[in-house]
């Protein structure tokens, strides 16, 4: 019989217990993985986002700022206009280093057969640097003209026909998901696409689509290496009248913030947890060992030495947690899988699971940071016990 | 006889003396303006350069915010303690008949000297030091907290430009052909060399004399570089801002802009641990706002040409007093810092 078995055996005895113990790890478990993981989800999906979105700069209408936020990190479709003039005043500013125009259109909820809020986005395949990207790469061609790629979200595939204020948009193809419903919900098509579908509509759609060709929404920018993009942005805004200049990485900074102290705040309840369940394990253990003084006599009279009588404790403290931490992963997982919808509609931030290997990382440091909490736990009641000498370790129990 | 030719001799000498060292004070009071001088109260000290009174009425005062202390928040990327968010003012510089008042809390407001109002607060930066027309006009306004010198248009009411230039920024000058310019740097005790024409830094000047320094301001000869260097902290050790126990008297290190060298250290008494320094159109007297750490900031009057402060004026305690003001931040002592002077042609 070797050590491992003779753990597993004894944890079996007491099972009431063992099993007690095992859920109060796998609770600790639960929240430090679950929390870790919901953050670094959505951490994950405003880089992922924002790399996708390719610009450093913003530039909206002044008076937009707030709905274009708000369309950036929930996707809530939105639609406003400026004149494409800016394009021009904004391409002058120095740090800039390239301008593209895109045009947000709201359509009319629920359009065509799925139930999914759309957002147009519209973009200039000259000098886009959001989706031309993606399509070189996926494509291999520009998107021609009534031709449509969609975000993962909308329930469509590639030669699928979707109307929009009256005109059939041929579904190209969908890009991966991004966890940024600004991508995930968006269907994306070239201006002249938007400003013909625009011209269309007055005869063609219920509601008409009133924007001209002098109009955009936005004006997207890239800097110069040698800038910082809060410093280009305020030379956009004092350059160019009624604009307002947002900083991609103010976007994500703000969302940061706004979590801080949701992060502060699991962070001290995990450690408070953390100490809890040590006490707790370190209690629990030093009664097993009182217990089995007597037994532990016993072994020790007949040969067994106290390394060996060390790593039996040790093993099913070790067995118990790493146990109880794989249990508490498992659960994490599995609550974040069931209300992760109800959590981000509340919080409305974009939410991408981490890639598999840093979903392994995050387990293995769940089961780790588990198995040295059964560890140490026990270390203290496993020393005491196999300090004493044999015959009295025997008289102690009777 | 001789006894008494003596005696008469040196009885003229000591009246001569006296009446010489006189004529030094009297030249400050001769003086014609009215100085700004910002205080982390929130409101501005206003003393009449003629009279030098010190003030007590509420014409003697601009209320512009709550109070707000220096050492709070986050300075140059160093926590201290949150104390209050009200703002307080810190320096401000003469637009036309406005005054253009940086806070302590990032923003500005401009109190008009004639209508006696004061606009809103205006979003621009996050804790400002001092604020000084530049050469185009434009305010220039060094940060305490994210070490950047925002450019602002008092005509448009927008940030122009904001330039990264250190850790804890506290002022800027220009030397006369406009081709350099310097920034101090407050607990790094650093002054930056910036080519105006490229903004690019050039050079770095540091001196053990300084290492806890504010305002900075160029002498009227366009090259001599006047840096308030009070060192209430001290060094800590290589690499790290000096936050140590203060190591040596408050004082004004002289840097000759033609080879950005100290030449001259201007050690002064202990009570006056100046924050700026403005000097008169004639040249002859430096007005040198300053802090005593004890329950009063002060306007110390130096002759320019002997470095000897000649006269101290209370700049807190009576107001306070009669108001029944009891300073709760910043260890009770009540600090003043930049100091502005609209001088009466």
């Amino acid at each position: 019989m070797n050590i491992t078995t003779l753990a597993r055996r004894n944890l079996k005895r007491k099972s009431a217990r063992t099993w007690l113990l095992l859920a109060i790890v796998a609770v600790v478990s639960c929240t430090l993985f679950s929390a870790t993981l919901f953050l670094k989800s959505i951490n994950n999906a405003l880089r992922l986002g924002t790399y996708r979105l390719g610009a450093d700069i913003l530039v909206v209408p002044h008076e937009a700022e707030g709905v274009a936020r708000e369309a950036l990190l929930s996707g809530h479709p939105t639609q406003f206009v400026m004149d494409r003039a800016v394009l021009d005043q904004v391409r002058a500013v120095d740090g800039v280093k390239a301008v593209t125009p895109q045009l947000f259109i709201q359509p009319t909820s629920f359009t065509c057969c799925f139930n999914v809020d759309v957002f147009l986005v519209a973009f200039d395949p000259d000098t886009d640097f959001t989706v031309r990207p993606w399509l070189k790469k996926h494509l291999g061609r520009p998107l021609a003209l009534w031709e449509v790629i969609t975000g993962r979200e909308i329930p469509v595939v590639p030669g699928n026909e979707i109307p929009f204020f009256g005109s059939g948009f041929r579904v190209a193809g969908t890009m991966e998901r991004t966890g940024m419903d600004f991508f995930d919900r968006a269907a994306f098509m070239s201006m002249e696409s938007a400003y013909r579908m625009a011209e269309a509509s007055k005869g063609a759609a219920v509601k008409p689509l009133e924007i001209g060709r002098d109009k955009i929404s936005t004006v997207l920018v890239q800097i110069n290496d040698d800038m910082t993009p809060d410093r280009v942005a305020i030379r956009i805004e004092h350059d160019v009248p009624g604009v307002k200049a947002i900083a991609s990485d103010t976007v994500i900074s703000t969302v940061r913030h706004q979590l801080g102290g949701l992060i502060r705040a699991i962070f001290v309840i995990s450690a408070v947890l953390w100490g809890i369940v040590l006490l707790i394990m370190g209690f629990a253990f030093s009664m097993i060992v009182n217990e089995r003084r007597r037994e532990i006599g016993l072994l020790r009279a007949m040969g067994a030495a106290r390394g060996q009588l060390t790593r039996v404790i040790l093993t099913e403290a070790g067995l118990l947690s790493t146990a109880g931490g794989a249990a508490g992963v498992v659960l994490g997982y599995s609550i974040l899988l069931s209300f992760k919808g109800l959590m981000l509609h509340h919080l409305r931030l974009p939410y991408l699971f981490p890639e598999t290997q840093d979903l392994v990382l995050l387990t293995a440091g769940a089961l780790v940071i588990a198995l040295a909490t059964g560890l140490l736990s026990a270390l203290l009641p496993a020393w005491s016990a196999v300090r004493s000498e044999p015959y009295e370790a025997i008289r102690s129990s009777e | 006889m001789m006894k008494k030719a003596l005696a008469g001799t040196l009885g003229a000498m000591l009246v001569m003396a006296v009446a010489l060292c006189g004529s030094k004070v009297a030249a400050a009071g001769e003086l014609k303006g009215t100085a700004y001088i910002a205080g982390h109260g929130g409101h501005l000290a206003v003393v009449d350069l003629s009279t030098l009174r010190e003030p007590t009425e509420d014409s003697d005062r601009i209320v512009i915010t709550e109070a707000g202390s220096e050492m709070e928040g986050k300075i140059a990327g160093m926590d201290f303690e949150k104390s209050k968010a009200g703002g307080g003012s810190h320096g401000s510089a003469l637009v036309g008949s406005k005054l253009v008042v940086g806070l302590l809390n990032g923003k500005v407001v401009i109190y008009d000297l004639e209508s006696k109002k004061k606009s809103e607060a205006m979003d621009v930066g996050k804790k400002f030091c001092d604020v000084i027309v530049g050469p185009d006009g434009l305010l220039y306004m060094e940060d305490m907290a994210d070490g950047n010198v925002y450019v602002w248009d008092s005509k448009t009411l927008k940030t122009v430009d904001k330039m990264p230039v250190g850790a804890a920024l506290c002022g800027i000058a220009w030397t006369k052909n406009k081709e350099k310019a310097y920034i101090s740097d407050m607990p790094l005790g650093l002054v930056y060399v910036i080519d105006w024409k490229t903004k690019q830094k050039i050079a770095t000047i540091s001196d053990p004399a300084m290492t806890f320094i504010h305002q900075i301001t160029m002498a009227p000869d366009g090259e001599h570089l006047w840096v308030t260097a009070p060192n209430e902290y001290g060094p800590q050790g290589p690499g790290k801002p000096n936050l140590g126990p203060r190591n040596q008297k408050p004082q004004i290190v002289v840097i000759d802009t033609k080879t950005d060298k100290v030449v001259e250290k201007i050690v002064l008494p202990d009570e006056v641990n100046l924050h700026d320094v403005e000097f008169s159109p004639d040249g002859k007297t430096a007005l040198l706002p300053a802090r005593t750490y004890g329950n009063d900031s002060i306007l110390a009057l130096m002759d320019v040409e002997t470095r000897k402060v000649t006269k101290e004026v209370s700049l807190c305690l009576a107001c306070h007093k009669k108001e029944g003001v009891e300073v709760t931040m910043d260890n009770k002592s009540p600090l003043l810092c930049g100091i502005v002077v609209d001088w009466k042609k």
